[in-house]
């Protein structure tokens, strides 16, 4: 409970706002600092947190997401930030020219400067930044700091840290991809990735790399002439240091004749960058040559002598170090490294490789149906155990699992068949049972089934709801106990909490005649399930299944283009609360099914086959992903196509035009719909399609009237019409009285080709079948009474699942009847509505947090959390054309997650990692495909191939 | 390759040299980059190329430029059929030592040759080139594979130091680098039917590499935490083989048979051959190439094969030099 907590609230801090408006409890952090030796008034301040991908938060539109604040006439910023901010800053610089506000930056060479359009300027003056100017700096652990100072050399760190993580086998960012390499840009860093380390690696590493002593440059106020500093000596003289090297960055573009943006192009783009985080010491290998150490520090070192400073001790000092390390510098790149985030950065990433080598040997285990090297020995060898006996249950039970229910379903079917009979009790039944028999007490209006089975007792009476006898219930008096060659039921049944089976009547039951049920509810308070040692056998096994307010409701779907076939029933929802122990060991098994287009799918099979739920190695080879051998069929009918239709199937002359011009020849229950006395030029037109019928009725009121219409639908002999609306307003994009064939005394056969030119009648939906286009000719220009179009298959009516849960937990025991303290949990969810559109999570958790309490869920027990989680999610959708695959996993400290997407569509490029493996949170590796091969690497520079 | 040093023009000439040696027993040249589907007998497979232009300035000193690829791959005969095998999914259950090691470079310099006569009957010639190197490619993976039914595991070390890394399909970087290389080649007249030429071709060839991107550690199948590569950029020391060859030449009026030994690490040739005024014909006895040519003062020529059709080739020879004077 306490790491759900603790998850949540990281997860809630790391994605906190970063406003100015203080939290209460939390004082704002503020935060002080000078841009280029305050040097740049009026320049936007930005800081911005790294989010858990490494990356500056942005907002939805992509932009930072952060509070603005400005450079003063000192160069110096004061801000604030929220005092629960955690984790790593980004500080970005940036030129402001709007609102009023101009970005410009001071000459601070004695020997004036050059502005951007290369005009002298004089030592002091002000001078327009370029609109490009942009200088970032970059710190970890917002909690300890207070001044960031932002200058070009932090710029190099900053970048540095943010560049090349990983490469992903192909060359440069291509913006593009269609258009090929072509416009691949290789010099942009690819899929950059903030981390503690590579920030803190890459700013010691700068401080290095530039002769700082006391601290990294984001941290040192550098030397202005402008003002004077009050940092101790040595600092004195590093800021000195950072002070000068900044300079030469408006040096050398005086020096040189180029913009600052040019420089500093040449500084991070074609040197630093280009030699990965190195600088030569003095190039001598290039034509022309990089920019190097010893231009950094001999244009330092020439500032120094151009501020004619003598008296400065810092200066001196700073240049004095310049001039000595710059006589060493040779033809040779430097090899600085920075230092380590952590001190326990190696423990952690072998915490990280570790866990990488289990998550393979688990997904493996998984695979192969193996799940020792996931769980504990003891709870695998249980699971093992159970999965046994369950098999063996299912082995005898499974083919016979109608059974031990059919007598049920057979007495309730005799019930209405006796009630519609004047003489109930006496007509012939042909029982599935042969020794079977009911006896009807005419008296208390009970039935009794019994057959050659000892334990065999249904007992309930046929009870009718509401007024109109199309709703019976079927209520058993007392417990229901079902015997076979294979098991046996036991349906609850008590006074205060009866069973009951409702059934729904297409129409009200008559002597002689099969009972039209359309639609069947089972609500059993309990109900329990032994399998037999064997066929025939007395005793039974000791796994039980027990099931607490089990629902099962069946929905029966006839096809209309197929009357004289019987009403077929699907599956529409299914709740199994259950479990099953073997005396001590207890494995609650929860099934929660809402079906799909079960009122419009008409399956092959008159009744769903309930076989699957027990088929507990199905589930687990599907939870595996594999299929194979799993048929529709097997899976009650879903997704399978419904009985006799097959794809892109043409029906002929369905669809049938009929006209009548009297209102009194309409059939009773349109006229009723209908209900107005008076027409004028009445005329009804519709399209007829099996089970339905779409119309139009067009009349005036009187005979001066302009024409009206009421547009009217028909589905199992019901009709339903719309208000009346001008008929000139018809229409579904554009109006009728827009059309060029619109008159004031237009026929149903005109607003039908109106319509159908239109593309506003161009499909029917067929109970039982699908979705088909309607074949009208090309240039119809009339409906004539007795028309008949073919109607074309595109959409099928699948049978799917719009959600659906599996979920196993163990209660297994110990040797002492001690309760297994580190609970399995195995849960299925998804749903698929058809072939294309599917999505299914699995995951498997060892030492489960919650308790398994389905009646209330808490958080805890609809997130699968606990010492180590294997979860998948994989999904197809025909709306984004793509395939996806997300996994997530999790041991103790550490966790992976992985996301893969399979791009069907030729647009796009996607260049991120698949994964990122995590420690306490912070990113420790990534996971990515580069060229053909699957790689994982470390923030410590080592990588593994998968 | 021996130089016509006895035919050297005393005037100042310029010309160019080319040659180019492929050898591939294991499989047809063409099918290195396949997927080694059926390997022979065998256990390497490398290659040398470089053509020069230089000048003679005297009849002792020659100068000019120089390029050179170098491209040495040696496996054990395990390694193939691994390989092999893993690619076109025929794995046969059991443990496989595999052992593959690449030695390649490409380099470009300037070069010094120096003819000394040491008698009438005896000369030699020191040849000094200093190179900058262009790319390189050298790695070792050694270790085991264990393949049992359809599940395999493996356990390699890995060194592996690029321009290029081609395990990723990485881009390629321009590496700095720069080296040397001697050739030596003597020559000695036992009488006037006997003599003996010897060459000792990349004596102590060598380059440094600055700063290269290098890739050290292990791999391993199933996955264990203390295996992984780490990659880094340092500096590095890349050496390559001496390649010897000895000829014995016997004459007898104008036709001559010579007897030839070559070596280059693995690559072993034993030459029977007949020149009859300057045309060459020879066989090697070990790799069963057939070698015919041309040789006079200003133009050699020679192309030697094992199979004509160079995609069903497993070695390769050509040579070109040719020599103008100018003065």
């Amino acid at each position: 409970m306490i790491r759900i907590f603790t998850f949540s609230l990281m997860t809630l801090l790391l994605a906190c706002s970063n406003s100015v408006d203080q939290i209460d409890g939390f004082p704002n952090i503020d935060i002080t600092g000078v841009v280029l030796n305050g040097n740049v008034r009026d320049a936007s301040v930005q800081v911005v947190g790294i989010d858990n991908y490494g990356q500056p938060q942005r907002n939805a539109d992509g932009e930072i997401y952060a509070d603005r604040f400005f450079t003063d006439a000192n160069g110096r910023y004061n801000l604030a930030i929220n005092g629960v901010a955690t984790g790593s800053l980004l500080f970005i610089v940036k030129s402001y020219n709007e609102e009023g506000r101009k970005t410009q930056i001071r000459c601070a060479l004695k020997d004036g400067c050059i502005d951007e359009d290369k005009v002298s300027v004089d030592y002091g003056d002000w001078y327009d930044a370029p609109a490009d100017f942009e200088l970032w700096a970059v710190v970890n652990d917002a909690q300890s700091i207070s001044k960031v100072h932002v200058s070009p050399i932090t710029h190099l760190a900053a970048r540095l840290a943010f560049s090349d993580f990983t490469w992903d086998g192909n060359t440069g960012v291509c913006e593009d991809y269609n258009s090929g390499a072509g416009t691949c840009n290789v010099s942009l860093p690819l899929n950059g990735i903030f981390t503690p380390q590579s920030i803190h690696e890459a700013n010691t590493r700068v401080k290095a790399l530039f002769n700082s002593d006391s601290s990294i440059y984001a941290f040192l106020e550098p030397f202005s002439p402008f003002f004077t500093s009050s940092l101790d000596t040595v600092s004195v003289i590093d800021g000195a240091k950072h002070g000068l090297l900044n300079l030469t960055w408006q040096y050398q573009a005086r020096e040189e004749n180029l913009t600052l943006s040019e420089v500093l192009d040449d500084w991070l783009n074609d040197a630093f960058l280009a030699n990965a985080g190195q600088l030569y010491g003095d190039d001598q290998t290039n034509t022309p040559a990089q920019w190097d150490l010893k231009t950094a520090f001999d244009y330092a070192s020439a500032i120094q002598t151009e501020m004619a400073l003598p008296d400065n001790a810092a200066l001196t000092s700073a240049a004095s170090s310049f001039n000595t390390i710059s006589a060493t510098l040779t033809n040779v790149i430097t090899s600085e490294k920075g230092a380590d985030y952590l001190d326990n950065l190696a423990e952690q990433v072998t915490a990280a490789r570790e866990f990488v080598e289990n998550a393979q040997g688990w997904i493996n285990g998984y695979n192969n149906g193996n799940l020792v090297p996931f769980l504990d020995s003891d709870t695998a060898a249980e699971v093992s155990a159970m999965e046994v006996q369950w098999e063996a249950m299912q082995a005898i039970l499974g083919p016979e699992l109608q059974s031990v229910f059919l007598p049920v379903v057979e007495t309730v079917h005799y019930a209405l068949v006796c009630s519609a009979s004047a003489s109930c009790g006496t007509e012939p039944y042909v029982f599935s049972d042969p020794g079977a028999s009911i006896s009807y007490d005419a008296t208390t209006k009970r039935f009794s089934y019994t057959n050659t089975f000892s334990q065999t007792l249904v007992r309930g009476e046929l009870l009718s709801v509401g007024d109109n006898g199309l709703i019976k219930s079927f209520s058993f008096t007392q417990d229901v106990k079902v015997e076979s060659d294979a098991g046996l039921s036991i349906l609850q049944s008590r006074t205060n909490n009866k069973a009951s089976i409702g059934v729904y009547l297409d129409s009200v039951l008559v002597s002689g005649s099969e009972p039209a049920i359309k639609r069947i509810e089972f609500s059993l308070p309990q109900i329990t399930i032994k399998a037999k040692e064997s066929l025939g056998n007395s005793d039974y096994q000791d796994l039980v299944y027990t099931a607490d307010n089990a629902s099962l409701v069946m929905q029966g779907v006839k096809d209309p283009t197929r009357p004289d076939m019987p009403i077929h029933f699907n599956l529409e929802s299914l709740l199994l609360l259950g479990q099953v122990s073997n005396g001590s060991d207890v494995l609650d098994v929860d099934v929660t099914l809402n079906g799909s287009n079960a009122a419009i799918h008409y399956p092959a099979q008159r009744f769903p086959d309930l076989n699957f739920v027990w088929r507990g190695s199905d589930i687990k080879r599907y939870g595996q992903f594999d299929d194979t051998g799993l048929d529709a069929a097997q899976l009650a009918g879903w997704l399978a196509l419904p009985s006799d239709v097959t794809l892109n199937e043409v029906l002929a002359g369905e669809v049938i035009y009929q006209t009548q011009a009297q209102f009194s020849n309409l059939g009773t229950a349109l006229k009723s719909e209908l209900s107005v006395s008076n027409y004028h030029q009445f005329e009804f037109g519709e399209l007829q399609y099996p089970g339905g019928s779409t119309g139009l009725a067009i009349y005036k009121r009187n005979a001066s009237d302009s024409q009206f219409v009421r547009q009217c639908n028909a589905a199992d002999g019901a009709w339903l019409c719309s208000d009346e609306v001008a008929l000139a307003d018809l229409g579904c994009d554009g109006a009728f009285k827009n059309d060029s064939a619109f008159t004031s005394n237009a026929s149903a056969s005109d607003a039908f080709v109106f319509l159908q030119k239109s593309d506003c009648i161009p499909q029917v939906k067929i109970v039982g079948r699908g979705v088909y286009d309607i074949q009208y000719p090309i240039n119809l220009d009339a409906f004539t009474s007795g028309d008949s179009f073919d109607v074309k298959l595109i959409k099928p009516h699948y049978l799917g699942l719009s959600s659906f849960n599996i979920r196993l937990l163990s209660r297994f025991k110990d040797g002492q009847n001690n309760l297994d303290e580190t609970p399995v949990l195995l849960n299925i969810l998804g749903a698929f509505t058809d072939t294309e559109n599917v999505s299914i999570a699995f995951s498997v958790t060892h030492d489960f947090i919650g308790y398994g309490n389905t009646s209330s869920l808490g958080l805890v027990e609809v997130i699968p959390y606990g010492e180590r989680t294997l979860w998948f999610a994989v999904g197809n959708s025909d709306q984004t054309d793509e395939d996806s695959v997300v996994y997530y996993i999790l041991d103790n400290n550490v966790s992976l997650v992985m996301s893969g997407f399979d791009f069907r569509s030729s647009d796009g490029y996607h260049d991120q990692p698949l994964g990122y493996i995590r420690y306490a949170g912070a990113l420790m590796g990534t996971l990515r495909q580069e060229g053909d091969l699957y790689v994982v690497r470390y923030i410590d520079g080592s990588w593994q191939l998968l | 390759m021996l130089l016509p040093l006895h035919d050297v023009i005393a005037d100042v000439s310029v010309g160019i040299r080319s040659e180019a040696l492929l050898a591939s027993p294991a499989m047809a040249i063409d099918e290195l980059d396949s997927s080694w589907e059926s390997p022979s007998e065998g256990d390497y497979a490398q290659g040398r190329a470089s053509w020069e232009v230089y000048t003679q300035l005297n009849d002792n000193l020659q100068l000019g430029v120089h390029q050179r690829w170098h491209y040495l791959l040696a496996f054990s005969p395990q390694t193939a059929q691994f390989y092999s095998r893993l690619e076109n999914n025929q794995i046969d259950s059991g443990t496989y030592n595999l052992d593959f090691r690449m030695n390649a470079a490409q380099a470009r310099g300037l070069f010094a040759q120096y003819f000394i006569p040491l008698s009438s009957s005896s000369s030699i010639s020191v040849k000094a080139t200093v190179l900058k190197g262009q790319r390189v490619q050298k790695g070792e993976l050694t270790g085991t594979g264990l393949v049992s039914g359809d599940a395999f595991a493996y356990d390699w070390n890995l060194n592996y130091v690029y321009d290029e890394n081609r395990i990723f399909d990485g881009p390629r970087s321009s590496p700095q680098g720069w080296g040397y290389s001697f050739d030596v080649y003597a020559m000695h007249q036992f009488n006037e039917r006997h003599h003996l030429e010897i060459s000792l071709e990349d004596l102590f060839y060598t380059l440094y590499w600055q700063e290269i991107e290098q890739d050290n550690g292990c791999l391993d199948r199933p996955l264990s935490s203390s295996c992984r590569v780490f990659s880094s950029k340092k500096t590095f020391v890349q050496r390559f083989p001496v390649m010897a060859t000895m000829k014995w030449g016997y004459q007898f009026q104008s036709l001559q048979t010579n007897v030839k030994i070559e070596s280059w690490q693995r690559y072993r040739a034993l030459w029977l051959g007949l020149d009859y005024q300057g045309l060459l014909l020879e066989v090697d006895g070990i790799n069963e190439m057939l070698n015919i040519g041309y040789e006079s003062t200003g133009l050699k020529v020679k192309w030697a094969f094992d199979d004509v059709r160079y995609s069903n080739a497993k070695h390769w020879q050509l040579a070109l030099d040719m020599n103008w004077p100018i003065l």
